[in-house]
């Protein structure tokens, strides 16, 4: 990063010269400047190896008297150059002051000719079916730089496989594999899931994966990205259409909190009714939220959007009890006949994909019929307003962590909640970054942790407040150091705990003045894409507690799954008078509802989400529409119009304007705002795809993050840290898996990712299990609190704490358990 | 429609004779129109020339009235601007009345896909035979008047009066 | 004595055989290089020609050529290498038989033929599907898709050939 402390060195590259930061790769340099140096195997976000000798220049040094320093000139008054006698690779060298560097001449030409003419002994001419042809680097620099025609005997040529199946999800064709590393090496570097390897060498060389399951990582489809060839393609996109046949759409990951900003590549499609259709995902450069990167998840979880279990039409129940199709005219009038006759016995439960915009015309809806009872779901992660008060700073980036910086992860799973900042906080600590993690159990984290500290299950809160007694070493270095970034979830924790785990966390971070700068501060990681749209506009989890406690007269269900997620849900539920549900899909709370109506998915919209680091960013239309679903807001604007609160917006862009004049903390987040793109580094956006293998363009722009209260110099104060504990001999712990069978990801068992999503298992540490007299591979029924019980097969593997079982969430049909409780585990 | 199929009754045979005598009159002497508008135009020019002699299909007279003309070959790309000539055109014909659309242009646009082209004739007046090609040959433009001719004939006269008018 | 040679090219002419082409009954020879209907070949084994690149489509100035990839396995194999077309459609009113996706062609699959007749009544007709567009197999040859060997027909240009 170039700060005002990094010295600048003076580099002439073809002959005009440049002022650089001190230790920047001369790739990196040379592009900064629009001079190009073709690669193949450097990338700028990973250290250089050197392997592919694309990148070969000459290099050369002005000579300097030894003794003045002065600067030696030829007879004609120019500084006298020492070239150095062979070509050298560019991305092994850094920029030093003096260094002359020249791009093109005839030696340079010929070089690159001939890497290219070698690369290509034995590559297939396989340009016309290949997913990569017309966005390929190898193909735009043979067509730049490489020999019209080759001297190679064509009879030669290695045939290899072309259909090796390194994954589930990735394919792996070995003849067009040019060996440069780069998926290797990410994921090794940068990924920190170690599954590829080279085996053989020589022409031999293929790239492998020594996982099983095969490539068995969460950033697999990062490598199809940034593979300068075609030889790495995706299951999901393998044959979908040519790359020039598409438009790329900025939109938005619906899934976590880390809002990675995506592009969706699109065409119109035969399958989808003739209509544009999403044909991929691939990651769009915002280098404060994903750099370049994205998880599989959201990559290849875009097919719930054209799933057959999505709603069709509004319907209405009819006095007989069957739902049956209506108009939307007439949907809206039952709707809002029900919310005016309801006396102001109104709440409304929004789910986490739910949008600011959504949002915010249902908080407008529910003030209109008198209601203030707005709740969140799923109810299990409190502390929404602690992260606006002391979240981190206002431009904080992950990328800048590093020596003398620490970021604490606690009571959470990040590879499984959150796996963009499980990777970025893995390179973080690359860079020297102190982590540490903290859990009742252990974690895919903990592989990347300075310090890992264990506490009793449920006991977050306490043991984070006594960190200073019981691991004072630990403490001293969180608390002396330059930036502290917490991480805290809400896993083990019930409600209340969940609210004391973040007092805890605010109050470290108000006493040690970590808060209010950039680097600094508290990030909740909490479930879905919108949770923090959520508290800033009025939702809360506490809220829906109060809910499902006192139900109201009538309940408005916005894409909330509560009877999926819920096991309780279908108690509480038959207790509400009137469901109105805004879905997504045909579920079961859907199909108690009295009015339902359709809305649109992320895919066929626009609108907005507030990420987890409170970052505003908005998405835009990318498919088709489906029946006829419409945006959630206009469904509910609709309904405010028939009970006389003012007429409906037309775009959503207004929307986001009525927010911006009510909420103070949407203050400059206009679309126009949040479209605004700046050019970033590394360079990536452009049609020059040999530097970063695909082109991550950002035109949908990079957003604005939120000020906490102690960006704006607001008195942050601390808070008593109210813990509670659940107690008995065993307690049920709900995790969450990354891939799991919420309508959201997966509506069918038949898609791309069914093989990758866990059968529904529970996790018992071995004495507990030896007690139970259950071994691994049982089947056992579990029981948590008052809910159902469920069967499962039993892991006895080393993962569970004693006396804690965990459940990961969502794995199957009915629900399980969605906080913590004591329960039993009794095989069958 | 109703008046005349309950005054015509069941006349199988007098009916029959008739359509034949009517669509052979009809086919036998259909008039275009002299109308062209691009570089179809000058294939359709040449199919009226003695190489393939329209005139052996009684379609000798161009005819420069739209009043006199049974037939309307849009042939060329029909701009925005020209669009409602076409129109005032089609409706100063008189009934039965014809439009063949010849080649891609007048089709459906064919290369011309921008704001200042009509994508397709059919958007302005109906069309009852495209002609492909670009430009067709005077084959082909023959092959379409085959086309047309063949439907005239398949007409019935009850067919003559349709819900929105005679045609 | 002008108006008697005037007369005499009239009178010569009136004994010439007429040149015009009957043309519904008779037809000029076209030639050789005529651009008209287009066809899909097949390989004599009956596989298809074309793998669905989609290259005639990029080519293609009028927009009119559609093609859906799908991929090929050994039991349903309807053209070598990985890649068929699922779909392929013309549609012949955009297309202004230019042969661009001729020359695009790099397996040589898509050619334009001598047909010319395309006239429609209807604009849907106009779509030549691929059932359409595809030559029939030989007599004897089945057609696709076919079940095959495993790993002989592996490549999708099968000709190799220094790209000189």
């Amino acid at each position: 990063m170039v700060t005002a402390m990094t010295k600048l060195v003076k580099v002439i590259i073809d002959d005009r010269e440049y002022d650089f930061p001190a230790g920047m790769n001369l790739v990196d340099a040379a592009k900064q400047v629009d001079v190009t140096i073709p690669v193949f195997c450097y990338h700028p976000k990973m250290k250089p190896v050197g392997m592919c000798r694309m990148c070969l220049v000459e290099v050369g040094n002005i000579q300097k008297d030894r003794a003045t320093g002065e600067v030696l000139l030829d007879d004609s008054g120019n500084p006298q150059i020492r070239w150095m006698p062979k070509l050298q690779t560019a991305c092994t060298m850094n920029v030093s002051d003096g260094l002359v560097l020249r791009s093109t001449s005839k030696a340079v030409d010929e070089a690159r000719r001939n890497v290219v003419e070698f690369l290509l002994t034995s590559h297939p001419l396989d340009c016309p079916i290949c997913d990569k042809g017309g966005e390929c680097p190898l193909q735009n620099q043979t067509m730049e730089y490489g020999p019209g025609e080759s001297r190679m005997n064509f009879e030669d040529k290695k045939h290899l496989d072309k259909h090796v199946p390194l994954g589930d999800l990735i394919f792996l064709d070995e003849e067009r594999c040019i060996q440069c590393g780069r998926c290797v090496r990410f994921q090794a570097e940068v990924a920190g899931d170690d599954v590829l390897a080279f085996h053989e060498r020589g022409r031999d060389l293929q790239i492998i994966t020594v996982s099983d399951p095969g490539f068995d990582t969460y950033f697999s489809g990062n490598t199809t990205d940034i593979c300068p060839v075609g030889a790495l393609t995706t299951t999901d996109f393998r044959f979908g259409a040519r790359p020039w046949e598409m438009n790329s759409v900025p939109t938005l990951c619906n899934h976590c909190p880390v809002g990675c900003n995506t592009s969706a590549s699109t065409r119109l499609d035969r399958d989808f009714g003739g209509k544009t259709m999403i044909k991929r995902i691939m990651a769009r450069q915002n280098e404060q939220v994903n750099e370049i990167w994205m998880c599989d998840k959201g990559r290849f979880g875009h097919h719930f959007t054209r799933s057959e279990d999505r709603l069709l039409q509004p319907m209405v129940r009819a006095a007989g009890g069957s739902l049956s199709r209506e108009t939307w005219a007439d949907a809206v009038a039952a709707a809002a006949k029900l919310l005016g006759d309801a006396n102001g016995s109104v709440a409304v439960i929004a789910g986490p994909s739910a949008t600011n915009e959504d949002l915010f015309t249902l908080k407008q809806l529910a003030a209109g019929v008198g209601s203030t009872r707005l709740g969140a779901w799923p109810p299990t992660h409190a502390g929404a307003d602690l992260v606006a008060k002391v979240g981190v700073g206002k431009g904080t980036n992950l990328s800048n962590l590093g020596k003398g910086d620490a970021v604490l992860v606690i009571a959470t799973d990040l590879e499984e909640e959150a796996p963009i900042w499980r990777l970025r906080v893995k390179t973080a600590h690359d860079r020297g970054a102190y982590v540490v993690v903290a859990n009742a159990r252990k974690t895919r984290m903990d592989d990347f942790a300075d310090a890992v500290t264990m506490y009793q299950t449920g006991h977050a809160a306490t043991a984070f407040a006594d960190l200073r007694k019981q691991h004072p070493e630990v403490a001293e270095r969180l608390i002396n150091a330059n930036n502290l970034v917490v991480f805290a979830g809400a896993e083990g924790l019930t409600l209340d705990g969940s609210r004391a785990l973040m007092q805890a966390c605010a109050n470290f971070l108000i006493e040690t003045n970590h808060v209010g700068r950039a680097n600094n501060g508290l990030v909740g990681v909490f479930p879905g894409a919108n949770a923090m749209g959520q508290h800033y506009l009025g939702f809360s989890p506490e809220a829906t507690r109060d809910i499902i406690a006192n139900p109201p007269k009538v309940l408005i269900l916005a894409q909330a799954d509560v009877v999926a997620d819920d096991p309780a849900a279908a108690a509480w539920l038959s207790k509400v008078e009137t469901v109105i549900s805004l879905s997504l899909f045909d579920d079961e709370a859907t199909r108690q509802a009295k009015v339902v109506l359709p809305v649109q998915s992320f895919a066929e919209r626009d609108g907005s989400y507030t990420n987890g680091e409170r970052r505003v960013q908005r998405f835009y239309t990318a498919q088709g529409p489906i029946g006829e679903a419409i945006p959630a807001w206009q469904a509910v604007a609709r309904i405010a119009e028939k009970l006389g609160q003012g007429k409906a917006r037309l775009s959503a862009a207004q929307v986001m304007n009525d927010i911006v004049a009510a909420i103070p903390a949407f203050a400059g987040c206009k679309y126009s705002d949040l479209a605004k793109v700046e050019a970033q580094f590394p360079q990536v956006g452009g049609d020059d795809l040999y530097y970063g293998g695909t082109s991550y363009k950002n035109t949908g722009g990079l957003g604005v993050q939120i000020a906490s209260a102690a960006d704006n110099g607001e008195a942050v104060a601390l808070g008593d840290v109210k813990a509670d504990a659940v107690k008995g001999d065993l307690i049920v712990v709900p995790t969450v898996r990354l891939y799991n069978r919420e309508r959201v990801f997966q509506a069918s068992e038949a898609q791309l990712m069914a093989a990758r999503v866990a059968a529904p298992y529970v996790e018992i540490n071995a004495e507990d299990a030896a007690r139970l007299a259950i071994h691994d591979g049982d089947m056992v029924q579990v029981s948590a609190g008052a809910a159902q019980p469920v069967k499962v097969r039993a892991h006895v593997n080393g993962a569970a704490p004693k006396g804690t079982v965990l459940l990961p969430r969502n794995l199957q049909q009915t629900a399980t358990a969605l906080t913590i409780a004591a329960g039993t585990v009794t095989k069958v | 429609m109703g008046i005349i199929s309950s005054k015509i009754g069941d006349l199988g045979v007098v009916t029959t004779t008739l359509d034949t005598a009517v669509n052979w009159a009809r086919t036998g002497a259909m008039w275009p129109l002299l109308f062209g508008l691009a570089c179809c135009a000058i294939e359709m020019m040449s199919t009226q020339a003695s190489d393939y002699d329209l005139s052996r299909f009684g379609m000798e007279l161009n005819r420069a009235s739209p009043r006199q003309a049974d037939l309307i070959i849009v042939a060329g790309r029909v701009t925005r601007k020209m669009a409602p000539v076409i129109r005032t055109l089609y409706d100063q014909m008189a009934a039965p009345r014809y439009v063949l659309a010849m080649g891609d242009c007048a089709s459906c646009g064919g290369i011309y896909n921008n704001y200042a082209v009509v994508q397709g004739v059919d958007e302005i007046v109906p069309v009852d035979v495209y002609v492909a090609g670009c430009p067709p040959r005077p084959e082909q433009l023959i092959h379409g008047i085959m086309t047309l001719h063949e439907r005239v004939r398949s007409e019935r006269l009850k067919t003559w009066v349709s819900a929105e008018g005679v045609r | 004595m002008n108006i008697l040679r005037g007369f005499a090219t009239t009178f010569k002419h009136l004994l010439e055989e007429p040149i015009t082409v009957q043309y519904p009954e008779q037809m000029r020879p076209f030639r050789e290089r005529y651009k008209g209907r287009h066809h899909l070949r097949r390989y004599e084994n009956g596989l298809e020609k074309c793998i669905g690149c989609a290259l005639c489509a990029a080519a293609c100035p009028a927009d009119a050529i559609w093609v859906e990839a799908a991929e090929n396995t050994d039991e349903q194999r309807f053209s070598p290498g990985e890649r068929y077309a699922k779909t392929y459609e013309i549609n012949m009113l955009r297309c202004i038989f230019c042969g661009y996706c001729e020359d695009a062609c790099p397996t040589q699959a898509i050619q334009l033929g001598h047909e010319h007749q395309l006239s429609f009544t209807d604009r849907q007709d106009a779509i030549f599907t691929k059932d359409m567009l595809i030559d029939p197999t030989a007599i004897g040859v089945a057609g696709t898709p076919q079940q095959v060997e495993p790993g002989v027909y592996t490549r999708s240009i099968p000709d190799m050939e220094n790209p000189r």
